[in-house]
């Protein structure tokens, strides 16, 4: 039933960055990396695939977020991800979205950027529970998420 | 060499360029990674987009690294125990799509890992520049139980 066990997800920037912290300090294999294109080059792999970058200020913005969805949607059906981690934020949304409807185990670690208040995707997937364990970095954030778990810095 | 770098948000992030440049009387080797931020400039270098292992090698040669308020440049230059002055990206300049940024840097300036810089009055970069020439970060390593954490649960149906 499942094709690929973590598919490990981010939004570009320190996001990326946290997502790769955790890759580097954790022992797996079998795993794929879905992540925004941007204009820093990286190094071609099988194991990354790439959504659009995109921000929520920005008048394409929902278009973006369609073909996104759709892409996010294929990769999930080629791979069927055991466990699906995420880093945040919007760009990641679709996939948890899928994965969650298709039975994956979803990770959501809310941004080391976050001390006092959460992200609006943070928010949006703990309030519609899309998650199984639901972290955060900064003991401070426990009292915008109660349930999640704190544990600690990722960098 | 000061180290500059703006993110790769595609907001425009142009007044730390103006700030850097307040320094080129103290050090005339300003490299700025300015990314999607559009500026011209005969006192710093500006090096567009730099590959991770590029950079990499800038942050082991800087005396000082001058950021943006994004935690993947931050927490590199305090990996590379450098002096790391932070400037938030604003929403009102449009430089951000919300002022987050001010929360982490406020949090790990009050833990002395980094210094703060008050980007509303460009000459505090002469203030942040003084104390960051003396500036001893915190050595403490910052609280993680994450990665044993999320190796637990990974591994525990395998």
């Amino acid at each position: 039933m499942y094709k690929t066990k973590y598919l490990f997800t981010s939004s570009a920037g320190g996001h990326y960055a946290q997502l790769k912290s955790l890759i580097n300090k954790i022992n797996v294999d079998d795993y794929l990396v879905l992540t925004e294109r941007t204009k820093i080059k990286q190094k071609s792999s099988n194991k990354i695939k790439f959504l659009l970058y995109g921000s929520t200020d920005e008048f394409h913005y929902i278009l973006k977020l369609i073909y996104n969805f759709i892409k996010s949607l294929i990769i999930f059906i080629k791979y069927r991800p055991r466990y699906i981690i995420s880093t945040g934020v919007h760009s990641t949304i679709p996939i948890i979205i899928i994965g969650k409807i298709f039975g994956s185990k979803i990770i959501y670690i809310e941004s080391y950027a976050k001390v006092y208040t959460g992200t609006r995707t943070g928010k949006f997937i703990y309030k519609y529970k899309l998650y199984d364990y639901f972290f955060v970095q900064w003991k401070e954030l426990l009292a915008v998420y109660p349930k999640a778990i704190y544990g600690g810095s990722i960098y | 060499m000061i180290l500059v770098l703006c993110g790769t948000q595609k907001q425009q992030f142009s007044r730390i360029i103006e700030m850097a440049e307040l320094l080129y009387k103290f050090d005339n080797e300003i490299i700025v990674q300015n990314g999607h931020t559009k500026y011209e400039s005969n006192k710093v270098r500006l090096l567009d987009f730099i590959s991770s292992e590029k950079l990499e090698n800038y942050y082991e040669k800087a005396d000082i690294i001058l950021t943006h308020g994004g935690t993947g440049s931050i927490m590199t230059g305090i990996r590379n125990r450098k002096p790391v002055i932070a400037v938030p990206r604003l929403e009102k300049f449009h430089e951000h799509v919300d002022d987050h940024q001010t929360e982490i840097v406020h949090k790990l300036s009050e833990l002395g890992y980094i210094i703060s810089c008050n980007s509303l009055i460009k000459s505090d970069i002469v203030n942040c520049y003084n104390k960051a020439m003396s500036f001893q970060p915190n050595n403490d390593p910052i609280y993680s139980k994450i990665h044993e954490m999320i190796s637990t649960i990974l591994n525990k149906d395998n």
